[in-house]
């Protein structure tokens, strides 16, 4: 079979589930009772398996093979999870991932030697004897122990708080509250539409107050034979039971009184009777509500695992080039509509003219679906960190707990696809130089365990990211020192800076304060390189730090590298767009308001002295116009702290931009960053303002 | 004539087809397989800080192109812009770029019999030529060499 046309496909996806594979262990990791997840992992491993045995790499499938009977023994919890079963598991993983991208750039499977792999998987998969022998892990006999106890009485559900509060409160108000536990017929084969149907019927006659397993998990068939559902209703329960009876495939139902469950839960379940309970007769129970039932609480642990799995909509991979494609004709159609509409104003054609008023809330909306679907959420790149935080912080023998929020926040896919490394870089920095040692937090008098935090969310147009720790900070003092030491700057420029901008020095290219070299940070590039990138980027990075406290390292980024706000000016006949990220204001000024220091031109806006640059001298623009009149715009811009005034002839006004790149012939011209095409089809170059001052 | 060239191209095995066009009175020719489309001059944005042979650029569909003034590159003398001043946009690699060129004259196709390599004209221009085919007695086409006008080797220095 020629397989090479589902290679590509076979790379994608062998990659989405390894990625699983690393999150599904390290969930497990980290709660090793949470034996649930290795189902889901058992399956991940259980495609690959299948996928590359088909694509007939037969060493990947040999080894996921392995992988799999120990997952399988994890999950029938015939082996108890334990570090060195881990460190294995997750080598396996790296190893096959290595394989899978070899055979995906041509070479050979076998670029890893899995036999010892191999060998150390079988060993603990056939190490299940001496594992069954030991005591069985604590999550197993609470595991059965739930579906068994599902299965002897309706009385087996367990009420929150809330849910007793809200049966007390009903059943007081008079209405009756029943527990039905329906099962199906063991022949069913559409369970979750039956299930629907049973659903659907109670929520006719009441309300549903409670479902176990809930609601979604019913729908995706993630239950046996029966389930359980609390329904606050007027109806009597015979009345019910037929209801329910009549739904095809229902073999049976069984009712009780749910008031009376939260009511007396110390008794035991009693058998549930065939027929309703009285319950018109009940008290309202006033009584507080008595604490759960102790033997009823491990249900509720799968379901929530269940629920924080993201939905995973329906969806299609596409090749980026062809959304740039998508993009470009969007721009080209845009323009056409621009020139249309001119024509249609020149020539005083009306009818031409509204029709293209309509065609404008078109072109506009399929602009904005074409700039959402470059979005991707910052959760692609963020879910590759777990893992590799994990690993390093045992080589540093440190111990963190990775908190990741904001996932879903989304960047424009270029974006996406550059800020992986300068992030990676910040957690690396904070993992070895920012958190220190679990003994000497414990010294400070701070928990062993560290928190080291990766935070996206939007600030207005801005993505930010933040890379957080508690350790040690940053000393401005030990900065200002190697600073000076290095010969990056005087010892009194050293004392002048205050402790925030004497920080900042670690972005300087060549300054690392590692005492000694270590393999994850401190060679000395690092800071330097994370800021370039950033700044290519069209963002920036920041660092707030306390001693003692921890440091904040902030990445704020526009959230789409392909449209940006500019203002767009004129010089002579040339236009020249300037983003509007590093505009501060716009001002008038005659002749005589620049003044002269030091051989360079300024002026004073606000008592600040601002270095004013001429664009017609500095970009060599073609005189046209000799006439200089004596109004002259200046565009205020700033980079940081530090600012200046950009001399124009005509302010043209503000305008979403759309960035093209140049291309290789015009790489790296300085002053300018890009083109964009305007609305009547001609180009202009946008200014980078950086490369100005 | 024209017989015997149809008779060439059915035994043809090195012939090559070409985009013919003209600089002030000279005729050159880019192989047609990296010729993408001609279009005519539209407005050329000034690149600030390029290369004196890039013109700059325009917009075609929606994308910026480069453009390459092909007189200054070859270092022949500038002429006004006419109403057959064309942009031949070529492609190398994955490079596109619009070459602005005085006329285009046809496509023509050349059997490697009618391309003479020595014939290379030695000069300072002699790198950016691979040879002359020769279509007629008194027409001759300089053939250029596309990866050595775009220059992005030797630019980069």
């Amino acid at each position: 079979m020629d397989t090479n046309q589902y290679m590509e496909m076979f790379l994608e996806e062998s990659r989405e589930h390894l990625q699983s594979l690393n999150d599904g262990l390290l969930a497990l990791e980290n709660d090793p009772e949470e034996v649930s997840v290795v189902n889901d992992i058992f399956r991940n491993a259980h495609t690959i398996k299948g996928m590359s045995a088909t694509m007939g790499f037969t060493k990947i499938a040999e080894l996921t093979h392995d992988m799999e009977n120990v997952f399988d023994l994890l999950r029938k919890e015939q082996m108890k999870v334990n570090e060195d079963i881990m460190d294995t598991l997750f080598k396996t993983i790296d190893s096959l991932e290595q394989m899978i991208e070899s055979v995906g750039a041509g070479g050979p499977e076998d670029v890893v030697d899995i036999t010892s792999f191999a060998s150390k998987l079988s060993a603990l998969a056939s190490g299940k004897s001496i594992s069954d022998a030991a005591p069985a892990p604590a999550a197993a006999p609470a595991a059965e122990a739930a579906p068994a106890a599902a299965k002897t009485g309706a009385a087996s559900i367990e009420y929150s708080d809330t849910d007793k509060d809200v049966i007390t409160q009903a059943a007081g108000s008079g209405m009756h509250v029943h527990h039905i536990k329906v099962t199906l017929a063991s022949s069913c084969v559409l369970k979750s539409a039956r299930s629907y149907m049973v659903m659907n019927a109670l929520d006719q006659v009441g309300e549903v107050v409670k479902s176990v397993p809930p609601a979604e998990d019913l729908e995706q068939e993630k239950f046996e034979q029966s389930f359980d559902v609390v329904v606050v209703t007027d109806s009597e329960a015979k009345a019910l039971e037929e209801t329910l009876l009549a739904i095809s495939e229902v073999d049976s139902v069984e009712i009780t009184d749910a008031a009376e469950e939260v009511k007396a839960p110390e008794e035991a379940p009693a058998p549930a009777p065939a027929a309703a309970a009285p319950v018109a007769n009940v008290p309202a129970p006033t009584a507080p509500v008595a604490p759960a039932p102790k033997s009823a609480a491990p249900p509720a642990k799968k379901p929530a695992a269940d629920a924080k799995k993201l939905k995973s909509g329906q969806s299609v991979r596409v090749d980026i080039e062809k959304l740039d494609t998508l993009m470009n004709l969007m721009g080209e159609l845009v323009i056409n509509k621009v020139r249309l509409e001119q024509i249609g104003t020149t020539h005083r054609l009306t009818e031409l003219t509204e029709t293209l008023e309509q065609m404008d809330r078109v072109t506009t909306d399929l602009q904005t679906v074409v700039m959402k679907v470059r979005m991707v959420p910052v959760g692609q790149v963020f879910n590759r960190f777990p893992r590799m935080v994990r690993d390093l912080a045992k080589e540093l023998g440190k111990e963190l707990n990775l908190t990741i929020e904001g996932e879903e926040t989304e960047l424009d896919r270029t974006v996406i696809d550059e800020i992986g490394d300068p992030i990676m870089h910040l957690l690396r920095n904070s993992l070895d130089h920012g958190l220190e040692h679990p003994d000497a937090r414990e010294a400070k008098g701070k928990p062993r365990i560290g928190e080291v935090g990766l935070i996206a969310r939007h600030e207005g147009n801005n993505v930010v990211i933040m890379v957080t720790d508690d350790g040690k900070g940053i000393d401005a003092d030990v900065i200002r020192r190697k600073a000076v030491e290095k010969g990056m700057i005087s010892e009194d420029e050293a004392n002048s800076l205050d402790d925030a901008d004497a920080v900042r020095l670690i972005f300087l290219p060549g300054f690392s304060t590692a005492e000694k070299i270590t393999d994850v940070s401190g060679r000395g590039v690092g800071m330097d390189v994370v800021r370039s990138k950033i700044e290519t980027l069209g963002g920036h990075v920041d660092v707030e730090t306390k001693i003692d406290e921890g440091s904040v390292f902030k990445i704020k980024l526009p959230l789409t590298l392909a449209i940006i706000q500019a203002l767009l000016v004129k010089v002579q006949e040339e236009m020249y767009a300037i983003p509007l990220g590093s505009i501060d204001s716009t001002i008038n000024i005659t002749q005589e308001d620049i003044k002269t220091v030091r051989n360079r031109e300024v002026i004073v806006l606000r008592g600040q002295i601002i270095p004013i640059i001429r664009l017609g001298d500095i970009l060599n623009v073609p005189r046209v116009n000799e006439a200089e009149s004596d109004d002259i715009f200046v565009v205020v811009v700033h980079i940081g702290e530090r600012k200046a005034g950009i001399v124009v002839d005509n302010l043209i006004g503000q305008q979403e931009i759309v960035i093209k790149t140049l291309g290789k012939l015009l790489a790296g011209l300085k002053v300018i960053s890009g083109a964009t095409v305007l609305g009547d089809g001609r180009v202009a170059m946008i200014l980078d303002v950086s490369a100005l001052m | 004539m024209a017989k015997g060239e149809l008779m060439n191209i059915a035994e043809g095995e090195t012939q090559v087809q070409v985009v013919a066009f003209k600089l002030r009175r000279e005729e050159y020719g880019f192989n047609i397989l990296n010729v993408k489309e001609i279009k005519g001059l539209t407005d050329i944005t000034r690149v600030p800080f390029a290369s004196d042979f890039i013109k700059g650029v325009i917009n075609l569909r929606g994308s910026v192109l480069p453009v390459i003034d092909l007189k200054k590159r070859l270092g022949l003398q500038d002429m006004e812009y006419t109403d057959d001043t064309r942009i031949v946009v070529v492609r190398e690699d994955d490079l596109e770029v619009g070459m602005i060129v005085d006329a285009v004259t046809g496509v023509i196709t050349l059997n490697g019999d009618q391309i003479d390599a020595a014939k290379a004209v030695d000069n300072e221009n002699s790198r950016f030529i691979t040879g002359v085919g020769k279509v007629a007695e008194e027409r001759l086409i300089i053939l250029l060499n596309l990866e050595a006008i775009i220059g992005l080797q030797d630019e980069i220095k």
